[in-house]
């Protein structure tokens, strides 16, 4: 391991390349890939991702004392910014461009070994290394720089939708609900001190949040799994979504961060994050309506004004909008799905049809997809025809069957869900 | 054949315009740069490239990107310009700046939507092509 003082000129020299030097990488790179769009949105999407996981992890490594970084200029809570983005875009969109064939993995591996495990700690006063900075390192990696640079690679193939899905839910989540706030209150004043609040609002705020997260997700989810596309409009859906939390509102992933930006803003008695949300209200007056009508009404020309005619943007229907009625075969036989399949009944679920089959498993049909729901699955598709309480614990079950099911099909490349009989 | 889609871009008046007020903004923050080295103080050195050159490269690539398809589109882009040159200029007041980007999209959005056509359109005509 090389252990030398550079002088400050020198790590200044580092500081502007460590940020410029990724920066021409990408422009450079880009420009050769400008007419292949997937690949560009890869590289974007790669430095969203490690954007905010490089965050969360470093945040992480300075709270357990693995490195710290020296100096005051451009610092988000102990993490100088102009490394942070560097490092995104070295780490993302400049090896997924520079290397599109070679295992990540394999790219990252030297690099950790190599670069970090060599000069780690002859960088003070850029960055002072603690013990066990080495595990750090690989976590930082594992957690933000190996899944960006897969992200942007599956992305420009169109593979491992429900992955990419699921990264940019993670990526989104951390930069929405962590990065976010913390810059907010870099600017406006505040601190995460949860510690600090009372008892009982971290443990009424919490479940709240989870249910915030839930319509979030779920939408996330009915992208993939009605849509074949993930909800950023750079890579969308083939189709128009309107089920699920989508059969009672447009905007479910913009209602889910102005209000868990409440919570969140409540729970760490901060009243500039809880504004957050006055920002998901102007992001979607500003761009989403722009979206609606320059992409959805025209990919989607007739289907798309009859959603927006029957459905709200923001506040949800009690009942859901349901164009072509579902139909859920249950074995009136079998106790629970018999109990079940009488609950709903007495509850008059829109657009559902029950069908009892003896002997069969409980299986949920749309007449517009491609595939059934079977079990759990059914049971959390049929929960979303009765009122909007009920489709959110509906997509709790969804959120937690639906990948479950995908991990154990993983081996045999089926799509969500069953294939339609 | 198909229909031709209109095509929506700045114009190059704009465009010299916008360019002349960011190479005026690096400036003004090269020279406060090289007065506080020349002082002793290496923050706007370490600064300089986050705070200047990232948002005048991004200005940059919005100014050379191709024309849009809608009008909006070409709006947006006209303000997130203004907005990136407001950044270099005020960097008292650039992390708010950054932060409140959204609103230029709200911004344009209520202008196309909600303000009066004989107000809207010669500002349309006077900026884009």
């Amino acid at each position: 391991m090389i252990d030398i003082d550079l002088p400050h000129e020198w790590l200044w020299t580092l500081r502007w390349a460590l940020f410029l030097g990724p920066l021409a990488a990408v422009l450079v790179l880009g420009a050769r890939h400008r007419h292949e769009p997937r690949v560009i949105v890869g590289g974007l999407f790669a430095f969203l991702y490690g954007f905010a996981m490089i965050f969360a992890t470093h945040q992480l490594a300075i709270a357990a004392g693995w490195w710290r970084y020296g100096g005051d200029v451009l610092m988000v809570m102990g993490l100088p910014a102009d490394i942070w983005i560097g490092g995104a875009i070295l780490f993302g969109p400049v090896l997924a461009f520079l290397f599109p064939t070679i295992r990540p993995l394999y790219l990252v591996l030297p690099i950790i070994l190599g670069l970090h495990g060599m000069v780690f700690s002859s960088l003070d006063p850029l960055v002072m290394a603690g013990p066990f900075w080495f595990a750090g390192v690989v976590l930082v990696f594992l957690v933000a720089h190996l899944p960006a640079i897969h992200l942007a690679r599956w992305t420009a193939r169109g593979e491992h939708l429900a992955w990419r899905a699921a990264l940019l839910a993670l990526g989104y989540g951390f930069l929405a609900f962590y990065v976010l706030p913390s810059v907010i209150m870099l600017a406006m004043g505040g601190s995460w001190n949860i510690g600090a609040q009372p008892a009982w609002l971290i443990l009424t705020g919490l479940p709240v949040l989870g249910t915030c997260f839930v319509i979030g997700l779920s939408a996330v989810q009915m992208f993939v799994v009605h849509g074949e596309g993930t909800p950023i409009p750079l890579d969308p859906t083939k189709r128009l979504v309107r089920s699920g939390v989508f059969a009672y509102l447009v905007n479910p992933m913009q209602l889910s961060s102005a209000l868990s930006w409440i919570v969140i803003g409540v729970m760490i008695g901060n009243i500039w994050v809880a504004s957050a949300a006055v920002m998901a209200w102007v992001f979607v007056a500003g761009m989403v309506r722009w979206h609606h009508r320059h992409d959805l009404l025209q990919r989607f020309p007739e289907g798309w004004p009859t959603y927006r005619a029957n459905v709200p943007e923001w506040f949800p229907r009690w009942k859901p909008w349901v164009p072509q009625a579902a139909r859920l075969v249950f074995d009136p036989g079998h106790t629970w799905q018999a109990a079940f399949a009488g609950w709903l009944q007495r509850r008059n679920p829109i657009g559902l049809t029950l069908e009892a089959q003896p002997g069969a498993a409980l299986t949920y049909r749309d007449p517009s997809e491609a595939r059934d729901f079977t079990a759990a699955a059914a049971l959390g598709k049929a929960l979303g025809h009765v009122n909007f309480a009920c489709a959110l614990l509906g997509a709790a079950v969804l959120l937690l069957t639906l990948p479950l099911r995908h991990l154990r099909q993983k081996a045999a490349p089926t799509p969500l869900g069953e294939p339609v009989a | 054949m198909g229909a031709l889609k209109s095509m929506f871009r700045l114009r190059r008046s704009i465009k010299l315009a916008l360019a002349l007020a960011i190479a005026s903004g690096v400036g003004v923050r090269l020279a406060t740069m090289v007065t506080a080295l020349a002082e002793g103080d290496p923050d706007h050195l370490l600064a300089f490239p986050l705070a200047v050159i990232f948002p005048a490269f991004l200005a940059g690539l919005l100014l050379a990107m191709p024309a849009t398809r809608s009008r909006e589109g070409a709006l947006m882009r006209l303000g997130t310009i203004i907005q990136l040159a407001l950044i270099i200029l005020l960097p008292t007041v650039a992390l708010y700046l950054a932060l409140g980007l959204p609103v230029v999209f709200l911004v344009v959005e209520l202008f196309e939507t909600r303000l009066p056509r004989a107000l809207r359109e010669p500002v349309v005509r006077a900026v884009l092509a």
